[in-house]
């Protein structure tokens, strides 16, 4: 076969940059259209991906559900939250929806503290970490006032993903004993959320 | 020159192919860096949470929101909420009531949990240049074995694409330039009227070496400019994942029998929680300063008090000497008035629980609306209306338990209630007997003539919470106080 001529070899160096621009115009429009196009909504699940899983042990239930605390009445739950994810990720503590009545959550002292043992419905074995245990102190009111997302959640539990890992947390109050009457008949009722993003 | 092998069209497909490789990688990345140009926002994909459509290592090119509010499904980049100066790219769900929009990765089972203000949008996802920042994130994964075999097939290409100019022709036209002349060494941006390649003899930019370097240049440039943008800027797409649960706490409507008491405005209200025997003065709870006056002796401070949820001490008189009184009641006796004691006792002679009376010591000559105690224990509540007019419980008290009664009297008549319910009532009696100077007399007064007087005028026994207000308290407020113990 004859070898290509001069002319050949230099049509082809013509050839491939249209050729290039034609081949990552196409790249380019159809993975635009695959990842943006509006009419494309999915449905999670993807298998396969890295997950962040994160479940607790309250079926359902409330972690307090009281009512006639009066000054000096305090109390404590246990809650073991378990992270499942493959992938390693940061837990924080927020609250949510927090509404109280008379002021009484500024009368609330609220401390959250975090170890391994104990469960939802018995806190006997529950250990506090050694250190760095504290994941919350001060009132009600403050911890409901400061910690409201993600951002600014309490917390230093980092799971490192690939395995279960459980921490459990010991929530206890105790009403003032100074609560002026100013606060009977008072509420204060709000969600408690764990949420992980992986980091 | 004439040493130099020739072309062969397996050579020239190889050289093609290689060199349109290289170039379609330059074109990716021109897509993914040059709309910087126009103030579009690429970033590097750097989590899988918009799986599938999103995939970690694409260029995600953005541009910026118009007057309107975008679409919804929209895939928006935006300021993480959740982590001060970073990106994320997920996609445009719906709106919540404060106006905010709530985003969600494609590959999370749930909204994410912090809203955002359209503010922090910084534009619309609308190209996606595929896999062409995954040296970026390998370099900081650190997974430098992909990063070292791309790097081997890039140069493996760049060697292959080179490998011409080391090549003759075999036609006979003669060569219209240097041998190697004509043949870019490297890829360069599309770039379609190279005027380097027909005309021989021209200036510098069509020599080799100028052209190797122009190109580099450029591609260099390209892969800088797409590397920086990416680097400064990579959207986080985040995995998330809540769990939750609820706490309600809420205190009763009163937190002991003194706070109900208290809430209802008593004209005064005497606790009894003096600790000293010889105490004469009586501390007034309801904040109105009416202290009252203890007999120096005759009683003993007791810990035993009706109700659990208050604080402080209950009173021990001893049915013979002790006593306590208000200072004078401004008025008079009133015809509208309530008024409330706890007492505990196991006497069989009775005595004035609590009443008025025109003395504040000794026995009052003037003496009616008021509760005692007969010797067998009835309570009686008496109101001297052109006549002694009574109301009475028919169950007996002095078993050694806390009771509480309370008399109140008003336009409605009278009312007697022990231990919050109601145990006798005359709706006709609305008036006493008139007296401009008058006290509220406890443990101690005048009982002659009343009916089943009790043999002791003192009442032997604790009492605790002398109240008195010039209100009716209503059998809901009464019973409160009963409830609140």
């Amino acid at each position: 076969m004859k070898p290509p001529s001069h002319r050949a070899v230099r049509r082809s160096r013509w050839l491939l940059w249209p050729f290039a621009a034609l081949l990552s115009l196409v790249v380019v429009g159809q993975a635009s259209y695959s990842a943006f196009s509006a009419k494309v909504v999915n449905s999670g699940n993807v298998l396969g991906v890295g997950t962040v899983v994160l479940n607790d042990d309250d079926s359902g239930s409330a972690l307090f559900s009281l009512s006639n605390l009066r000054p000096g009445s305090s109390g404590s739950r246990c809650i073991a939250v378990t992270s499942s994810g493959s992938l390693p990720a940061a837990v924080k503590l927020y609250a949510t929806d927090a509404t109280t009545t008379k002021s009484l959550s500024t009368y609330v002292s609220w401390t959250v503290t975090q170890g391994t043992g104990g469960s939802y419905s018995s806190c006997s074995g529950f250990t506090a970490l050694s250190s760095g245990a504290t994941v919350y102190s001060g009132t009600l009111a403050g911890f409901t006032g400061s910690a409201t997302s993600y951002s600014n959640g309490v917390g230093s539990w980092s799971p490192a993903g690939g395995s279960t890992d459980t921490r459990t947390f010991q929530v206890a109050y105790v009403i003032s004993s100074s609560t002026p009457d100013s606060a009977q008949g008072g509420t204060a009722s709000f969600g408690l959320t764990w949420e992980a993003q992986n980091s | 020159m004439t040493e130099n092998p020739l072309w062969t069209w397996r050579r020239l497909v190889a050289v093609t192919l290689a060199r349109a490789l290289l170039a379609c990688l330059l074109g990716l990345a021109a897509w993914g860096a040059l709309p910087a140009l126009i103030g579009w926002h690429p970033t590097t994909v750097s989590s899988g949470s918009m799986l599938p459509r999103l995939h970690v290592g694409d260029v995600a090119v953005s541009r910026p929101l118009g007057p309107q509010p975008p679409p919804l499904t929209s895939v928006l980049l935006f300021e993480d909420p959740d982590h001060a100066g970073r990106l994320r790219m997920h996609r445009f769900v719906r709106i919540d009531d404060d106006g905010l929009l709530v985003t969600r990765g494609d590959a999370n089972e749930a909204d994410d949990s912090t809203h955002v203000a359209l503010s922090a949008v910084r534009g619309i996802g609308t190209l996606r240049v595929p896999w062409i920042a995954l040296p970026v994130v390998w370099v900081r994964q650190g997974q430098w074995l992909d990063l070292g075999l791309v790097a081997a097939g890039l140069a493996l290409l760049v060697l292959v694409a080179s490998s011409s100019r080391d090549h003759g022709f075999a036609d006979d036209d003669p060569p219209e330039t240097g041998p190697d002349e004509p043949l870019p060494d490297e890829p360069d941006p599309p770039r379609p009227e190279d005027p380097a390649v027909t005309s021989p003899e021209r200036a510098g930019w069509q020599r080799p070496a100028l052209r190797r370097v122009a190109a580099l240049l450029g591609a260099g440039l390209l892969a800088g400019a797409l590397t920086t943008s990416a680097l400064t800027a990579p959207a986080d797409a985040r995995f998330s994942a809540t769990t939750a649960t609820t706490a309600s706490l809420a205190t009763p409507t009163y937190f002991g029998c003194a706070s109900a008491l208290t809430s209802f405005n008593p004209y005064f209200l005497y606790r009894m929680d003096e600790t000293s025997s010889s105490a004469t003065a009586a501390t007034d709870s309801s904040g109105n300063g009416r202290t009252g006056v203890y007999g120096s002796s005759g009683k003993t401070s007791t810990t035993n008090k009706p109700c659990s949820n208050d604080s402080g001490r209950a009173m021990t008189f001893d049915g013979s000497s002790g006593y306590l009184s208000s200072p004078a009641v401004s008025g008079g006796s009133p015809d509208t008035f309530s008024l409330s004691v706890w007492f505990r006792t196991t006497t069989t002679s009775g005595g004035k629980l609590i009443g008025f009376g025109n003395a504040q010591t000794g026995q009052s000559p003037n003496y009616d609306r008021h509760v005692y105690m007969t010797d067998t224990g009835r309570i009686y509540f008496g109101v001297y209306s052109s006549g002694n007019k009574t109301i009475s419980s028919s169950s007996s008290y002095n078993d050694g338990s806390w009771h509480l009664s309370v008399a109140t009297m008003s336009s409605a008549g009278m009312r007697l209630y022990v231990d919050g319910r109601q145990v006798g009532s005359d709706p006709s009696t609305t008036t006493g007997e008139a007296s401009s100077t008058s006290y509220v007399r406890v443990a101690f007064d005048k009982v002659t003539f009343w009916e089943n007087e009790p043999t002791s005028p003192y009442f032997g026994g604790s009492l605790d919470d002398a109240a008195f207000f010039t209100t009716a308290l209503s059998a809901t407020q009464v019973q409160s106080v009963y409830n609140a113990r």
